[in-house]
């Protein structure tokens, strides 16, 4: 599973499920977990200046030592390091978390993961693997993955809301010249469907979020079954606000059944403004 | 006001969703993918006297169809809340926790329409 997000791209096991996250570039993290419990813990903060690594991993110690075991000598002096990739690695005994560090210098921000259990086996086999597979998300086009979903968008398009429900994500992204692009997905297709149509759906979808359907087509798009609506939605802008312009629209519903899921690509715009291609957004 | 304490997440995934022996199952032949479900309704104390003067309904009726139907008539008395979930994962293609999220969910329901009880994990019905 690709997890891309703001300034970073890793590659994380299967089972790997994000129980927690943040939708703020600043600030922010990601909890992973599966059936067994907690997985890992992934944060990122802005800095404007390059961090101690090795202050940061015995800082940390130091608070785990005085919070869990207070009985204990409190010396970060034994912690074994090893840098990983981009990642400076510390951790002490089986059993007690690991913590690896790294700044990006470009954006500037510092990267954490926290694994908890250490073990020198989950080092080698899971930990340094996710670490080793960092890549900067740093491209014109930016990769965006997490909850099933992954696409990409120019650089300046930034994520303003995520709504992350049971079989139900959605992620809006807009660019400051208010081109807005919705990226949805739906599980339990039989269930979505079992008294409508991809067509009827997609309708009531459009319908409940204020656009105004101007066309419907439905074709196939990738060998799957796909709905295109032309749309138009209010302006939120400038002129076109003051006097209720409409801003063109075009909403894509695809529907995977290889997957089981329903997928929508909702993008509105100025109108002198070019909607993307969903053959850029989400690419094969 | 105390807080109700909270399952963790092992106590919730063993334990066991049993039916209402007492609610009515039927499918109409006019809806046979449907099942209806109808909970006689108890009304005590003062409530029981309220009802009777003013000839309160004495029993709900509710329609499970699709997927609602399919794990309803899962629930026996001895699949956890566990197995519920890896089979609706395994059968809808949703990771753990979708499947879980959901399954909760449509639990809640089923127990506050009195269609269900949750046992704590670990227990057994007959006892």
């Amino acid at each position: 599973m690709k997890l891309a997000w703001h300034e970073f791209i890793f590659d994380l096991p299967d089972d790997w499920e994000a129980t927690r996250y943040s939708i703020g570039a600043p600030v922010g993290r990601f909890e992973f977990a599966n059936r067994s419990g907690g997985l890992g813990r992934l944060s990122w903060e802005k800095s404007k200046r390059i961090p101690d690594d090795h202050r940061i991993v015995a800082e940390y110690y130091r608070h785990y030592m005085d919070r869990h075991h207070p009985e204990r000598e409190k010396s970060a002096g034994r912690i074994q390091t090893v840098q990983t990739g981009r990642f400076y690695v510390g951790y002490r005994h089986e059993g007690e978390p690991c913590q690896a560090v790294a700044y990006l210098e470009k954006p500037g921000i510092i990267l954490m993961w926290l694994f908890p259990d250490y073990s020198p086996r989950r080092l080698a086999e899971v930990w340094q693997p996710i670490l080793n597979s960092f890549e900067p998300n740093d491209g014109s086009w930016r990769a965006w993955g997490g909850f099933g979903v992954q696409c990409r968008l120019p650089r300046e398009f930034e994520l303003e809301q995520a709504q992350v429900l049971p079989a139900d994500v959605w992620l809006e992204f807009q660019h400051k010249n208010m081109h807005r692009v919705d990226i949805h997905r739906w599980g339990l297709p039989r269930e979505l469907l079992a008294t409508r149509d991809l067509p009827a759906f997609a309708a009531y979808i459009s319908k409940g979020s204020g656009v105004r359907v101007l066309a419907t087509r439905t074709e196939t798009w990738r060998g799957m079954v796909s709905v295109v609506l032309t749309t138009e939605t209010r302006g939120t802008r400038g002129m076109d606000r003051l006097f209720s312009s409409y801003w063109p629209g075009k909403t894509r519903f695809w529907h995977n059944t290889d997957e089981k899921r329903i997928y929508a690509c909702v993008q509105t715009a100025p109108k002198k403004l070019d909607l993307l291609r969903e053959e850029e957004v989400f690419p094969e | 006001m105390k807080a109700k304490p909270q399952l963790d997440f092992e106590t919730q995934l063993q334990a066991i969703p049993v039916r209402n022996e007492s609610v009515n199952m039927t499918t109409d032949d006019d809806k046979p993918d449907a099942l209806t479900a109808e909970v006689r309704l108890k009304y005590r104390g003062v409530m029981k006297l309220l009802a009777k003067l003013t000839y309160a309904r004495e029993s709900r009726r509710f329609e499970l169809t699709g997927l609602a139907r399919e794990i309803f008539e899962r629930i026996d008395g001895k699949l956890t809340v566990e197995r519920l979930v890896l089979t609706l994962a395994a059968d809808e293609k949703l990771t753990f926790f979708e499947a879980r999220g959901l399954i909760n969910h449509y639990l809640r329901d089923l127990m506050q329409r009195g269609l269900i009880v949750i046992l704590g994990g670990g227990a057994h019905p007959e006892s």
